[in-house]
């Protein structure tokens, strides 16, 4: 019944999947359905295929939109369901110091599509504006970015100060001059050296992998 | 008489060049760039050939050709005299163990290796890797020290390109310098596109009266901050680098201005397949050779980072992009080549592969020599001398110039496979690694003693210095 | 517009390649060749211009024998060759390293069949890769004949390949079976530094000189040990030795066309004195190779190199340094034909993860020198113009139009990143290699027709029962 649906989000294709996802809607199509075995399905394909390297970022780019635009068609109408349900919250930002924002762009992105509730501070976020944000949003998961060796250091404070304020998200690092082991030297809850695998690690770390 | 040295035609032709420098003229003075910066901004307000509208600022062309007529690049007597150098580095924090050979994270003892292996191979350029074991604040001090201690190049010319994260941390490097006798500059990194890291241009501004170089670069992704194609994205990087330029111009009057050459109009690549930085690639030789196009074009010094590569080890595919790409620049007329030792795209950086690319240069030397062409050399006599069944194993003029007519390489041995097996059958990396250890034990340069001492007496300072660490933003 | 190719300058030049040539073409005429074989000595006897001392069994041609026979060369290039950036993989390895255990070991049968599949999968052409050890001698190079043209469509089957038929009954059974397969059969000539011949090839060619096939003349000196230690002069020696093995060809094989082995051409090879072996991927064999492809672009003739050797014993940095930078130099210089794809150290193994390689390198190489074209459309100014601080290109409809065809997607010269490297199993070179390798065998899907390959059973079955086959093989 959504294989269409799933399709266009494969293919990227945002007229289609809105239009499909609108006429779900209309239908009175339960939203919750909509999403899993539509969108959510045709994201799922991307990932694996994404993983595989078989479809690349410019398209993996058509499909999140694809995914944004029916998503936000069906606002409304969750609302009238009584809400949706998002795989968990995350704050993501760029460490103070640092102002590179591509991978942590990608990932915020990539996480909205794949169905996290994505709350990004942008570049050059202060630890105390991430522990903020974190509380504030009850956030399931942290997300730090970093380009420069001398702003990665302000990981392992701004993890500290996380913890040390009683919220219970956990922590994920990135950036091109993290390693594995940088990540445990940090304590954090886990690293991912691309959008994709920050996904994946991400429903995880929430335990809906 | 001298054969003609082998050397690259084609690519990108004056008149193409013209062209791009006018549409780079053109977005100066129509597009702008954006100057996150209160005091950079009204520094620049009063001048002639500025317009400023919020943090957007333009560059009339003439003042932007005063600018780049106003750079000096005082490169070091070595690249005068055309040596072949490298350039090798920097600031990586993960490198291949020395003795084990395993992947880490770089420490300070590695950082002296490394730096004590470089010297010993004449390279040049920025501390190879951050010592992750000391406090962050020290960090950067540590490595222009360690540079400064150990090696006669390091750190201590324009192919160098060190960050100084803090305008405390700026001011204690100065400061060494000024000890040490050492060069001291300070740069700034674009972030395209077209803008400034605030903080970077805020040291800088606060070091401007000092009356020390300063230089620009920006390092624009194809398909990410800079257009698809490698032509549009070196149009954005002379564009950015030009403007650039010009706010150091107005900026720092006191210290001299330049564009680093350590990343000229780069134009860096990207995987839309792996979403990550890719150097090494087709595409990063095509910009490589586009870079020294238009480093020859404006006269500025050529050092093309050739010696990158995507592999994550110091195998066949690291060696088959570095050796196509550095001997392509080289016949395009570079003979300084930069990131040395570095794998996986500048993530990891390794000990036996600088020594390896050490004999990499060494063969490209050999296969461009100068030859000479003469019919004393086509030796039509001894061709006539030995008939069939004859040998010249044994003649005078194979004993005379045998050593003379080939390269003998210390690591691409020409054993032949029982050779090979009889002396033990280790592999290049193997050897690598034994030379590299070699070269560390027997290195033996180190900084004047009382040199030594008041580096040493500053860097205890800095490790007191709270309001350094403060300085970094370390914590809440 | 295009950006201009990039090409290399630089070398020798054409007064000096027409120098070299005067004089090789001037050693014919004075010098000569030992031509150790009574039945082509009768044969030469009496023809105008051509002086023998039958004692010392040296020949001498004239100068206009000479020229009409480089005039007459004829070379039957395939289609292919035009597009260029073509492999030429192995030839008649014995040893090879084992694709299961990494070990080095003698090569069999299967290796045969198995690295022809890989070699077709590649598109490769040229000779048998490996020679089949655990098959009797003297059926071993009709078996690799056989092998390579059931299982590939170029192998063995143009001018670029150049196995060997080492004894006359050996080349009447190839021979026999190139007319059934309807597959290319030509008699080659190697000379034995400096200026004579083997006998037995000698004979085989006196023997074939009836049945109207083409036939060439190579030679492979060797720098300061059977020609002079400079580069120059062993490549002088080379060509006096290839225009006089022409010339006596085209004076005796006159019911069929001749040319130069453009494979072992105007070249000599470099020698080392420290180890006393044979030296290939050198930085002197790269300038040998590169003024070998400027006299034959100057004499208009086609343009191949032995640029895929090397001296490394295993397919490691120095390999790919070596192989990777001289086929540059080869393709910058306008070679269109790359030789001894697979080989290592110096030509005494056979490594499928070497052609691999080998493919990898050519197609880098390809895609460097691909012209760019230069317009407006390339250089994106208005996007740029556009573009805000903070904003990014990857939505951009030219980043869309482009990003798959501009940017080459390499099979084994991965660009990910160290983390998806870890994650994907910290696989060596060598093993990507390795799978891409297996993975090309597996899917290969060539075969001859079945009718062609039963007709080549059945000369292979008598060739087997053949006593005086075996008996010239026998010491």
């Amino acid at each position: 019944m959504f294989e269409e649906l799933k399709a266009s989000i494969i293919s990227g294709d945002e007229q289609k999947a809105t239009a499909l996802t609108k006429e779900f809607m209309d239908k009175g199509t339960e939203p919750q359905k909509v999403l899993k075995e539509g969108l959510v399905a045709g994201m799922d394909v991307v990932g694996e295929r994404f993983k595989a390297y078989e479809m690349w970022l410019p398209e993996v780019i058509l499909s999140a939109k694809a995914m944004k635009a029916a998503t936000e068609l069906m606002k409304p109408y969750w609302e009238q369901a009584g809400g949706g349900e998002s795989l968990g919250k995350i704050v993501i930002a760029t460490v103070e110091g640092d102002v590179h924002d591509i991978g942590k762009n990608l990932v915020s992105m990539m996480l909205e599509a794949a169905g996290f509730s994505m709350n990004d501070l942008g570049v050059n976020a202060k630890i105390q504006e991430i522990v903020d944000a974190a509380n504030k949003d009850k956030a399931d998961i942290v997300g730090l970015s970093a380009l420069l060796t001398q702003t990665m250091l302000a990981m392992k404070p701004a993890i500290k100060a996380i913890r040390g304020s009683g919220g219970k998200a956990k922590v994920i690092v990135g950036g091109s001059p993290i390693t594995q082991e940088y990540a445990n030297e940090v304590e954090s809850d886990g690293f991912a050296p691309d959008a994709l695998r920050a996904i994946n690690l991400c429903k995880k770390l929430v335990g809906k992998s | 008489m001298k054969l003609e040295n082998f050397e690259l035609a084609g690519g990108l032709r004056k008149e193409q060049i013209d062209y791009m420098h006018e549409k780079a003229m053109w977005l100066i003075e129509t597009s702008g760039i954006q100057v996150p910066h209160e005091g950079v901004l009204k520094l620049m307000a009063d001048h002639n050939g500025v317009t400023i509208d919020g943090e957007m600022v333009r560059f009339k062309p003439d003042l932007v050709q005063k600018a780049m007529a106003a750079a000096v690049y005082d490169v070091p007597e070595y690249y005068k005299r055309g040596k072949w150098f490298m350039s090798a580095g920097a600031h990586q924090t993960a490198c291949y163990d020395l003795d084990t050979g395993k992947l880490k994270q770089a420490s300070a003892d590695d950082l002296v290796k490394f730096i004590k292996l470089g010297d010993a191979l004449d390279t040049v350029g920025s501390a190879p890797v951050v010592p992750m074991d000391v406090p962050g604040h020290l960090q950067h001090i540590l490595m222009h020290k360690a540079a400064w201690e150990n090696s006669r190049y390091r750190c201590n010319d324009i192919f160098e390109h060190m960050d100084k994260p803090s305008y405390e941390c700026a001011n204690y490097v100065y400061e060494m310098a000024q000890a040490a006798g050492k060069r001291f500059t300070f740069g700034i990194w674009m972030i395209s596109p077209k803008s400034f890291d605030a903080h970077n241009l805020d040291v800088a501004f606060r070091l401007r009266d000092k009356g020390i170089p300063m230089w620009l670069a920006t390092m624009p992704q194809a398909g990410v901050t800079a257009p698809i194609t490698i032509l549009g994205t070196v149009l954005q990087s002379m564009y950015e680098h030009f403007a650039g330029l010009t706010v150091l111009y107005l900026m720092n009057p006191k210290g001299n201005n330049y564009i680093s050459p350590n990343d000229a109009f780069e134009a860096n690549t990207f995987s839309m397949k792996y979403t990550t930085f890719v150097y090494g690639s087709v595409e990063y030789v095509q910009h490589s050779l586009h870079q020294i196009a238009l480093c020859k074009y404006y006269d500025l010094p050529i050092i093309v980072k050739s010696l990158l590569t995507s592999s994550q080890e110091p195998d066949a595919h690291a060696a088959a992009e570095m050796g196509i790409h550095t001997l392509i620049a080289g016949l395009a007329g570079a003979r300084a080549f930069r990131c040395g030792g570095l794998l996986s795209t500048g993530e990891i950086y390794s000990g036996e592969w600088v020594v390896i690319l050490d004999e990499m240069l060494q063969y490209i030397r050999n296969v461009l020599k100068e030859e000479e062409f003469s019919e004393e050399r086509l030796m039509i006599q001894d061709i006539i001398d030995v008939g069939p069944g004859g040998t010249y194993v044994d003649k005078n003029s194979t004993y005379e110039m045998f050593r003379k007519e080939y390269w003998m390489p210390q690591l691409f041995e020409h054993s032949n496979l029982g050779q090979w097996i009889e002396l033990g059958q280790k592999s290049i990396r193997q050897q690598a690694r034994e030379i590299a250890q070699k070269l560390v034990a027997e290195h033996s340069y180190e900084i004047d003693r009382d040199v030594k001492k008041e580096l040493d007496r500053i860097y205890e300072r800095a490790k007191q210095d709270k309001a350094l660490e403060k300085s970094l933003k370390l914590e809440i | 517009m295009m950006l201009h190719a990039y090409t290399l300058a630089g070398g020798l030049r054409p007064e000096q390649i027409d120098l070299m040539r005067d004089k090789a073409i001037e050693l014919v005429e004075t010098v000569g060749l030992h031509i150790p074989h009574e039945g082509l000595l009768n044969r030469l006897h009496g023809i105008n211009g051509v002086t023998i001392d039958k004692t010392s069994q040296m020949v001498k041609f004239r100068t206009d024998l000479v020229i009409k026979a480089i005039q007459e060369m004829r070379f039957p290039l395939p289609d292919y060759y035009e597009d260029g950036w073509v492999i030429s993989a192995g030839a008649h390895q014995t040893k090879i390293l084992d694709m299961d255990t990494g070990k080095i070991r003698e090569t069999t049968h299967k290796d045969l069949v198995e690295m022809i599949k890989i070699g077709d999968a590649l598109d490769t052409v040229g000779s048998a890769p490996v020679v089949p050890m655990d098959v009797p001698i003297q059926l071993q190079e009709i078996m690799m004949h056989k092998v390579a043209w059931e299982n590939s469509r170029r192998r063995a089957n143009d001018m670029f390949e150049h196995d060997p038929k080492p004894t006359v009954r050996c080349a009447e059974y190839i021979y026999e079976m190139s007319k059934i397969a309807d597959k290319w059969f030509a008699l080659g000539l190697y000379m034995v530094s400096p200026r004579s011949f083997d006998v037995v090839e000698l004979e085989i060619i006196d023997k074939f000189l009836d049945k109207g096939v083409p036939m060439w003349a190579g030679t492979m000196p060797i720098m300061g040990v059977n020609s002079p230690i400079t580069e120059k002069a062993g490549i002088q020696q080379a060509m006096f030795e290839t225009y006089a093995c022409l010339t006596m060809l085209n004076l005796l094989n006159t019911k069929s066309y001749n040319y130069i082995q453009i494979i072992d051409s105007f070249i000599a090879h470099p020698f080392d004195m420290k180890y006393s072996t044979f030296v290939y991927g050198s930085a002197e064999d790269v300038r040998a190779t590169v003024d070998k492809l400027s006299i034959h672009k100057h004499l208009k003739m086609p343009l191949a190199a032995k640029s895929l050797l090397t001296a490394a014993k295993e397919v490691d940095a120095q390999c790919a340094a070596e192989v990777g930078m001289y086929t540059l130099m080869a393709a910058l210089a306008g070679a269109k034909e790359f030789r001894c794809g697979g080989l290592l150290t110096s030509a005494e193994v056979y490594a499928a993860e070497k052609l691999v390689l080998d493919y990898e390198i050519v197609q880098y190489i390809k895609n460097v020198l691909e012209p760019e074209e230069f317009s407006d459309e390339m250089l994106l100014f208005d996007a740029i113009a556009k573009i805000k601080p903070g904003e990014s290109f990857l939505e951009h409809p030219s980043t869309f139009k482009h990003y798959r065809t501009l940017y080459w997607d390499p099979n084994v010269f991965l660009h990910s990143n160290l983390g998806q490297w870890q994650e994907m199993g910290s696989k060596s070179f060598v093993q990507i290699a390795n799978e891409r390798a297996k993975k090309l065998l597996k899917e290969h899907a060539y075969e001859i027709e079945p009718e062609k390959k039963r007709e080549l059973d059945r000369i292979y079955e008598i060739a087997a029962k053949d006593e005086a086959l075996a008996k010239e093989r026998q010491y």
